[in-house]
């Protein structure tokens, strides 16, 4: 039995904590100079020396998009969180160059643009999908914390 | 998956949520935990989870959030039980489009229903009316979903009494046009004339009360009389 106060604290610090269950992190690059010159690469670099990484929210149903983003945003003061509807995914990387994307359905511009995304409860499903650097992990049951994890790797690659 | 039980603090409106659906479960007990009058005191994955944070704290809910599509079976058992306690309220917060499943949600007892396209500051906001003892549906909404269950629940009953009087050898006709097969084939399969697979259709369309074999096949296969491949 766990407690939720206690869990809600947690959060604030679990990227860490579950990064040890994830196994080896070494398949992630180190730094971001490798990336390519294309002009969405650029812009992303831009937006970075700003500082901050950008998520973007295009899952649905909306209270998962909405509830999910609130959370980071408040975990993750110095991510920068956008929520889009799911039918304007595609258009919305090309427009922000994200450095992450969870969404319902990964889109083939998702998978080619972007390095991190999750396809969270594809079709409502209990099962969901993340990409982190091309490694592809698969979660029965994915938890908060998991995607907080994987926030946390997606600004140290665009870092 | 554990139950997640909380200590609530005093005065405040304790929550139960039921979704299986962790990240979002979790995401939600964060936005009711980030304003002072709410306290989330368990959180479970599933039906029987739910049920043993009620058995171990029986006084520990004010006000429970039930996903109606969950791991061990459909929500509305749970919220019949809980709406057997007077000083529990449910909300349904479900991705179902279904207005007959909404409805029977209603029926079952509970409070108000949300569907999860709504923002997540209106499911806050909806637990905050409902604790405050304001109606989340008017009464008219209420009785039209009471309507339409026992409308569901009337038709679903003639349909059965319909499907009791087809003969077996009606059933296997069925199945056949199930199958695709259209009356010279169904007559072969069944080693019968064409004549008589015709009389078997007039029979089923009129005990059915339907008007075409499409139709037959919708309502048998609505029905589960047969399987379409």
């Amino acid at each position: 039995m766990l407690e939720s106060e206690v869990f809600v604290s947690m959060t604030a610090e679990t990227g860490s904590k579950h990064e040890a269950t994830r196994g080896d992190t070494n398949f992630l690059p180190k730094s971001s100079h490798k990336r390519s010159k294309d002009p969405a690469a650029e812009a992303a670099s831009a937006r970075r020396r700003g500082g901050r990484t950008l998520v973007l929210m295009a899952n649905e149903p909306r209270a998962y998009r909405e509830g999910i983003a609130a959370v980071i945003s408040q975990l993750r003061p110095e991510v920068e969180i956008k929520t889009v509807e799911p039918k304007a995914l595609d258009t919305s990387i090309e427009r922000f160059s994200p450095d992450m994307v969870i969404c319902s359905k990964a889109t083939e511009a998702l998978k080619g643009g972007v390095r991190v995304w999750v396809e969270l409860y594809p079709e409502n499903a209990a099962l969901s999908v993340a990409s982190i650097g091309g490694r592809r992990i698969e979660y029965a049951e994915i938890q908060l914390p998991d995607l907080l994890s994987i926030v946390d790797k997606a600004a140290e690659l665009a870092n | 998956m554990a139950v997640i039980e909380n200590h609530a603090r005093e005065y405040s409106t304790r929550i139960l949520l039921v979704e299986d659906h962790a990240s979002f479960r979790q995401a939600l007990a964060f936005m009711f935990e980030r304003e002072q009058e709410f306290v989330v005191t368990g959180q479970a994955g599933s039906l029987a989870e739910a049920r043993a944070f009620m058995r171990k704290v029986p006084n520990g809910v004010d006000v429970a959030v039930v996903d109606l599509a969950l791991p061990d079976g459909d929500g509305f058992e749970l919220i019949e039980e809980l709406a057997s306690r007077p000083d529990v309220m449910t909300l349904v917060l479900s991705a179902s489009l279904e207005p007959a499943r909404l409805a029977r949600a209603v029926e079952a007892g509970a409070a108000g229903v949300l569907h999860k396209s709504a923002a997540i500051g209106e499911v806050v906001e909806a637990v905050r009316r409902l604790k405050s003892g304001e109606a989340l549906l008017s009464p008219a909404e209420v009785i039209e979903m009471l309507r339409m269950v026992s409308r569901k629940r009337q038709e679903e009953y003639e349909a059965q009494r319909a499907i009791e009087k087809l003969t077996p050898r009606e059933k296997q006709v069925l199945q056949a046009l199930g199958e695709g097969l259209d009356s010279k084939d169904i007559a072969e399969k069944l080693h019968i004339t064409i004549e008589t697979e015709r009389t078997h259709m007039v029979n089923i369309l009129n005990k059915l009360d339907v008007h075409s074999r499409l139709q037959a096949l919708v309502f048998a296969a609505r029905h589960g009389l047969v399987e379409i491949r």
